[in-house]
């Protein structure tokens, strides 16, 4: 931090003239800084000083704290989340691993089908396979026996919701650290005579080793973040993501709300720290020199992995199937003839609109919010000048990765709702929602645009501004194009998480702009799972659609870019 | 030529980051159509100057002057300079043909007579053929060379060119050092290049600016410089040369051990323990005594370079000084380096310089 000081000092202390392009740098960049205190700091902060205070704003200390841990009904949340989070962890790392080992070190047969498949389940809301389970495994769900008498409404229900939803970003991250392994490393221990056996736990798993520890701790922050399955599935079980929702919008208990959300947020911050730590430690162990591995063929290997490979595939179908299937059926279990009638949703302030406003949202927060961030990456990545406030953004960008969504979500509730704020009137409408949603993935887009901008030479801006080219024009004739594939992954990335979302936006929605994923919880709150299984399925639809398209042009932009590359 | 005002101006330019000064107090003048080499090994600063110069970085204090315009704090977009980085830096989007004229949309000046220049200037450098390729279609030499069309197609007053050549392979290097000190000899433009390469330094700059720790060593023509070496470190860095310690006898007198030599010894004062010091090329060798000047010494080993004979000996006497003489191919003095051999080693007086004493291993 005080190197950052002496770099602002030295800046302020410059004697340097500044062109117009450095102008319009600095002041986008005090711009961001300003945007992130404003949307950000803020309301963080506001939510934080609401857990020290009493209903009438008075600063009473620890008081709500001493309240929440003298209370069984309250505390006992913590360790119903962390065993929770910690089981669907272990499991889903596990679960993943295997599968990410199949896709990458074997010869298993039919692989791009299981990779598409393995992340089919991104289409789609947690509510969608919170849904699933109860019609598989609820009170009239078809194999309720094979519970043996156990419920599916509580621990055992979040625990299966959540593996199946965590799944995709976990096998992503494992994914990625099995590819970042070494060839060399396999063809030495071969050459060594080691064993398959032996090369795993020698090469493979300490190979992966970051990798596994990353995976498992953002798999454990998604899991003790997430509203959706525990709200549909969780019955009488309680869990900090539930709570904070129940004291808010059922009690209307803000400070207690808050004091939850904090809870909330400290285990979310240490899992962040650590993993920030642990990925910055598995990007020095690939070099240049690298080959890639190819692996051997094994019919023994291949083939169990082909049987475990299917048995997940087959419950994603499962699962899925089993929501449009709900959604069709006319009156489960009694009547299972097919209808379209549950896509009316007649049920009290719900309906169509409500999955265009997410379309509406979606689309807003893909436009905006992918342009806003690249030109945030931009600022932090080929700024020459300002480093140290630079520094702060990119400090800033990190942030919304710690940050639950319900916990940002009612941060900004809490914000929007102040009575001095001149904002106010953006209570309830769109504008909040994609503010707040665009926040909410901030970091990982960030993250994905600042990579794509660091492939660029620096030299490119330095050529530019020695011909006296508009930084501007650069932007748009060089840099944009040459990350167009990165832009539009940022695009359809928000566009997805934006249709799925639920815990970020059940806090500030209003009456006109309550969205799909947020519908479907209500309409299963009031009883009517079927609508609600029918609204999360439109969900999936639209998903699907954009995905498909989103290939469509990214093959044509690709083809654009072997151009310039192809001899 | 000290009588014209000169084309750039460097004047005490020091460069702080934190504690590490970067650059120190380097002042220097070049004048218009010189080709400047700024050398030094790694970490000496030389490209941190370079940026000084386009404005790319900032000086901590001193003053640039380019053409009678003070342009210390005048951002990049302000100086008269066009650029060429070992990356090439070509846009990878952009056709050879598009990358040449990028800068030309923005001049103010005609811009079908600039469009002239940069197609006259992809001919010079035989690349018209590839216009419309795109960059990644070229080999590493031919997107240098559009890398450099690109940078003189606006006519600036100074080409930088941050060590140009290093990403390439040796014939490849060998060839465009040629080709662009033609062009830059064609088109007078003033050129300042970076390089730790000395071959590349001395066979290309009309001066060379050595450096080294963030000050400026000597400022000279490759021949001053290789000549007359003013420090040890550039003697050391700049080709071959033999080190030996020694002591100063009297004036003109210095003796190694034993032995007493006669050479150059300046206001070195009598007593003052010194290198003395002669390049490999600088030596004769003989079989007998070839009177004043002569060191004994055993052959120790011959390496075969090619047009000469690098012969690595060890002085008779105590202490084991080695000695590298370069010889000719096919002298009779050739002949006579054979591994073993008791030879006599000659040395003109002028020949010699005496430096400060260095780290003895």
């Amino acid at each position: 931090m005080s190197r950052a000081i002496a770099l602002i000092w030295n800046a302020v202390g410059s004697k340097r003239r500044l062109d117009s392009d450095e102008w319009l740098l600095r002041w986008l960049l005090w711009g961001f800084v300003a945007g992130f205190f404003i949307i950000l700091i803020v309301p963080l902060y506001m939510l934080m000083s609401r857990s020290f205070r009493n209903a009438s704003g008075d600063f009473i200390g620890l008081e709500n704290y001493l309240y929440y841990f003298t209370t069984p009904a309250l505390f006992q949340s913590i360790g119903n989340s962390f065993f929770v989070s910690g089981v669907s962890a272990a499991i889903v790392t596990v679960i993943a691993f295997v599968y990410a080992f199949a896709l990458t070190r074997t010869q298993m047969p039919l692989k791009g089908f299981f990779k598409v498949m393995a992340f089919i389940p991104l289409l789609s809301p947690s509510v969608v396979k919170a849904i699933a389970l109860v019609y598989w495994f609820g009170n009239q769900g078809v194999l309720k026996e094979l519970m043996f008498g156990h419920t599916i409404y509580g621990p055992i229900g979040i625990i299966f919701g959540s593996v199946f939803w965590t799944f995709p970003h976990v096998l992503l991250i494992i994914m990625t650290a099995l590819a970042l392994t070494d060839g060399r490393l396999y063809e030495a221990a071969a050459s060594l005579k080691a064993g398959r056996l032996k090369t795993f736990w020698t090469v493979t798993l300490p190979g992966a080793r970051y990798g596994l520890i990353s995976a498992s701790i953002v798999a454990f922050i998604l899991v003790m973040t997430d509203f959706g399955v525990p709200k549909i599935i969780g019955g009488n079980y309680n869990v900090l993501a539930t709570d904070i929702y129940k004291e808010v919008v059922g009690q209307q208990n803000f400070e207690m709300g808050a004091v939850v959300s904090v809870l909330l947020l400290i285990p979310a911050v240490i899992a962040f720290a650590i993993d920030r730590f642990v990925t910055r430690r598995q990007h020095s162990s690939l070099t240049a020199r690298s080959v890639p591995y190819n692996p051997r063929k094994s019919p023994v290997i291949d083939w169990l992995m082909f049987a475990f490979c299917m048995t997940i595939t087959l419950c994603t179908i499962a699962v899925l199937g089993m929501a449009q299937f709900a959604a069709l059926v006319k009156f489960w279990p009694y009547n299972l003839e097919l209808t379209l009638s549950h896509y009316t949703f007649d049920a009290a302030g719900v309906g169509w609109e409500n999955f265009y406003n997410s379309l509406k949202a979606a689309s807003l927060v893909s436009i905006f919010g992918t342009v806003i961030i690249f030109v945030g990456a931009y600022i932090v990545e080929k700024s020459r000048r300002d480093q140290g406030t630079r520094q702060v953004l990119q400090l800033m960008a990190l942030m919304p990765m710690a940050i639950p969504g319900l916990v940002l979500g009612l941060a900004h509730l809490m914000f929007i709702n102040h009575p001095d704020n001149p904002l106010g009137f953006l209570y309830g409408g769109m504008t909040i929602i994609v503010i707040s949603t665009i926040m909410h993935f901030y970091t990982v887009t960030h993250l994905t645009a600042t990579a794509s901008l660091k492939q660029l030479d620096n030299a490119f801006e330095s050529v530019s501004a020695s011909m006296k080219i508009p930084a501007p024009k650069m932007f748009f004739r060089v840099t944009v194009p040459l990350c167009l594939p990165a832009i539009l992954d940022i695009a359809i990335y928000l566009f997805l998480a934006t249709m799925t979302t639920v815990s970020g936006v059940i806090f500030i929605y209003g009456p006109d702009t309550k969205v799909a994923s947020i519908a479907a919880i209500h309409m299963d709150e009031l009883g009517e799972q079927a609508s609600a299984a029918a609204m999360a399925m439109l969900i999936v639809y639209a998903c699907v659609v954009v995905r498909l398209l989103h290939l469509l042009v990214s093959r044509l932009i690709l083809k654009r870019v072997q151009r310039w590359r192809a001899n | 030529m000290n009588d014209i005002a000169p084309y750039l101006r460097v004047d005490r330019i020091t460069k702080n980051y934190g504690d590490f000064q970067a650059l120190r107090d380097v002042s220097f003048d070049i004048h218009e159509g010189e080709f400047i080499c700024f050398l030094g090994p790694s970490g000496c600063g030389k490209t941190t100057l370079l940026r000084c110069i386009s404005g790319l970085e900032e000086q901590s204090s001193g003053t640039i002057i380019q053409n009678g315009v003070d342009i210390s704090h005048a951002p990049v977009s302000m100086r008269d300079f066009g650029i060429v980085f070992q990356s090439y830096a070509l846009f990878p989007n952009l056709t050879v043909w598009q990358n040449v004229c990028y800068g030309l949309a923005n001049l103010k000046t005609n811009r079908p007579e600039s469009m002239a220049r940069a197609e006259q200037l992809l001919e010079l450098v035989g690349m018209s053929v590839h216009k419309i390729k795109y960059p990644a279609q070229l080999s590493g030499g031919e997107q240098q060379r559009i890398a450099l069309v690109r940078a003189l197609a606006t006519s600036p007053g100074l080409l930088l060119l941050d060590e140009p050549l290093s990403a390439l392979d040796a014939k490849v290097r060998a060839h465009l050092r040629r080709e662009i000190k033609s062009l830059q000899k064609a088109l007078g433009v003033t050129t300042i290049m970076v390089t730790h390469d000395q071959e590349e330094a001395q066979t290309m700059a009309d001066r060379v600016l050595v450096m080294r720790n963030g000050e400026l060593e000597q400022m000279g023509t490759p021949r001053e410089i290789y000549d007359a070496p003013q420090t040890r470190f550039i003697a050391d860095f700049i080709g071959i040369m033999n080190f030996i310690p020694a002591r100063v006898d009297g004036d003109g007198r210095i003796t190694l051990g034993a032995l007493a030599l006669s050479c150059e010894t300046r206001n070195w004062a009598t007593g003052s323990q010194v290198d003395c010091s002669f390049r490999p090329e600088d030596v004769s060798l003989s079989t007998s005594d070839a009177g004043s000047n002569s060191m004994a010494a055993t052959v120790n080993t011959v390496e075969h370079l090619g047009a000469f004979e690098r012969v690595l000996l060890r002085l008779d006497g105590p202490g084991t000084q080695d000695v590298t003489v370069d010889l000719r191919k096919g002298s009779d003095a050739s002949a006579a380096a054979i591994p073993g051999a008791s030879v006599y080693l000659h040395v003109a007086p002028e020949n010699i310089h005496l430096f400060e004493a260095g780290i003895r291993p």
